[in-house]
């Protein structure tokens, strides 16, 4: 009786589920962020359930099956927008239009009351390197000067010199695909010291990006486009950029807050972005993040463009040739210090500027093809600058603040596969 | 009576290391699997234990070390008494120094002089 109360009270509780972001979903997954039914946690510890928002890489598939095996009993494997590899029932599956916060919520209490069985492991249960010597009984073995104490593999960093243990060794680790703050499906490899980053480089790119907010830009192309409906698109991917560094430096409500703007403006409502802005930086929103950190160089600035290029400093936007804008006066917003500062200031004001202009013009309309700077980096290919030229020398913390800094679009350009 | 006693010593020893076994072998039934004993790296695993970086490469010379060490602890009151002791003081130093060089054996075996 007890246990029974006990289970439908903790059935309850907001469902737990870390999501492995596949490709397109980034939007949809910012709707399950906002929602009280919903916990997404920080690791697959703290979860119950696996939600895998999109499609994802057939290379990604090990690393899926990895996490899938980091989730404690009782778990189980949500596919929402993607195919999953076997027959699965309709419990565990929702089309990319649905909303899965019902379905994930009936799951999860079926899988608390044990009505739905709980998932088995999918990888091989088996240490990496198993202790065991040259003995029948594992017993024996040679040296044990860190090489193979009683046959156990003591595995060592890929550094040929030899150390004589009095300083602390650099740890060399493959991170990512899918882990919150970080751009869905990009794989470094990172060897640290301490807690600094000596180098990295990329073994898996990230995904291409697809912004729910591209769908004005790209109806430009092919009819005349309200300019309301362009910039409030503007202003909602500054939104959530901005919603996602605000998480990231440690205040939770503000990032909320942040969404739900995001969502309103999409919604074609009036907001303001000021009250925002004041309330993050009277939380140190400025102070969490020093100045110089993520400095780029006026090179790097000008081929990634967009917001990026403007907060080096340089007044360069589409809009500026624009008739429709140069009729309201526009004069591209910048900054100056090229750093992560610079670039969420830059959001902000852009995300300020752009709902100006609505409220100015709120009828006006842009004629069919004209070009019209987009919110984002240029789409353009990749560029011979690295992101893991800028990580270097910086703190896992610090590392997580610069990639967050630019949007999907630059990262993606700065990030494509290396060699080592 | 002494009898009763010892055989009630044994039974309880063998009656603990029974149960010990038993809790063992229950822990052993719901322990974790191994890819939850790893870290979190958003789905990759690590190329390296977590120790590797902690490695404490003087241990072989504390091996040496508190093996000297104790010889030197024991033989400086033995040398003062060793003259109106005589053999047998010498008996028992020799038996102490075969059990130390076990040890120095046992680290040789081990490669401890292979210090790099």
């Amino acid at each position: 009786m007890a246990v029974k109360l006990l289970e439908r009270l903790a059935a309850r509780a907001p469902v737990p589920v870390f999501v492995a972001m596949g490709r397109d979903r980034a939007p949809a997954v910012e709707r399950l962020l906002r929602s009280a039914d919903i916990d997404v946690t920080a690791t697959p510890r703290h979860a119950s359930i696996l939600l895998i928002a999109g499609r994802v890489r057939d290379s990604d598939q090990a690393y899926l099956d990895r996490l899938h095996d980091q989730l404690p009993h009782p778990r189980t494997t949500f596919w929402w927008g993607d195919e999953p590899q076997a027959d699965v029932d309709d419990a565990r599956r929702a089309a990319s239009s649905d909303d899965p916060v019902i379905s994930l919520r009936a799951l999860y209490r079926n899988l608390i009351s044990g009505a739905h069985a709980s998932e088995t492991h999918r990888l091989a249960d088996e240490p990496p390197a198993p202790w065991r010597g040259k003995g029948d009984h594992g017993q024996g073995g040679e040296g044990m000067m860190g090489g193979v104490p009683y046959g156990r593999m003591m595995p060592m960093p890929p550094t040929p010199d030899i150390r004589d243990g009095l300083t602390l060794d650099v740890y060399t680790t493959q991170i990512g695909p899918f882990m919150p703050y970080w751009p869905a499906g990009l794989v470094l490899e990172v060897t640290f010291q301490g807690d600094v980053i000596q180098s990295a480089y990329v073994v898996q790119p990230p995904y291409p990006p697809r912004d729910v907010d591209r769908v004005p830009f790209d109806r430009l192309l092919h009819e005349t486009t309200a300019l309301a409906q362009i910039e409030r698109a503007r202003a909602a991917h500054h939104l959530v950029c901005i919603a996602r560094v605000l998480s990231l430096v440690g205040l939770p409500t503000l990032s909320r807050r942040a969404q739900i703007l995001a969502a309103r403006v999409r919604a074609n409502e009036t907001i303001a972005i000021a009250p925002l802005r004041k309330a993050a930086a009277r939380s140190g929103l400025t102070a969490a993040l020093a100045p110089g950190l993520g400095r780029i160089d006026d090179r790097l600035a000008r081929e990634l463009g967009g917001p990026v290029q403007r907060a080096a400093g340089h007044a360069i936007d589409d809009r500026s040739d624009n008739p429709t804008y140069t009729r309201l006066d526009f004069t591209p917003v910048t900054q100056t210090q090229s750093d992560c500062r610079a670039r969420l200031a830059q959001w902000f004001d852009e995300a300020e500027q752009a709902l100006a202009l609505v409220s100015a013009a709120p009828d006006a309309m842009i004629g069919q093809g004209a070009l019209v700077e987009a919110p984002w980096a240029l789409r353009a290919p990749p560029i011979d600058y690295r992101v893991t030229e800028l990580l270097p020398g910086l703190e896992w913390s610090e590392a997580l603040l610069v990639l967050n800094s630019f949007d999907s679009a630059a990262l993606c350009r700065m990030g494509p596969l290396e060699t080592p | 009576m002494a009898l009763t006693g010892l055989l009630t010593i044994m039974g309880t020893i063998v009656a603990g290391a029974l149960l010990l076994q038993w809790v063992a072998a229950r822990a052993r039934r719901d322990r974790l699997a191994e890819s939850q004993k790893i870290p979190f790296l958003g789905g990759s695993a690590p190329n390296t234990h977590a120790w590797q970086r902690f490695h404490v490469r003087y241990y072989s010379m504390t091996l040496l070390f508190i093996a000297f060490e104790m010889e030197m602890m024991f033989m400086y009151p033995w040398a003062v008494v060793y003259v109106a002791e005589g053999v047998k003081a010498l008996a028992e130093m020799g038996m102490f120094l075969a059990i130390l060089t076990v040890g120095i054996l046992y680290g040789w075996r081990e490669g401890i002089f292979r210090w790099q």
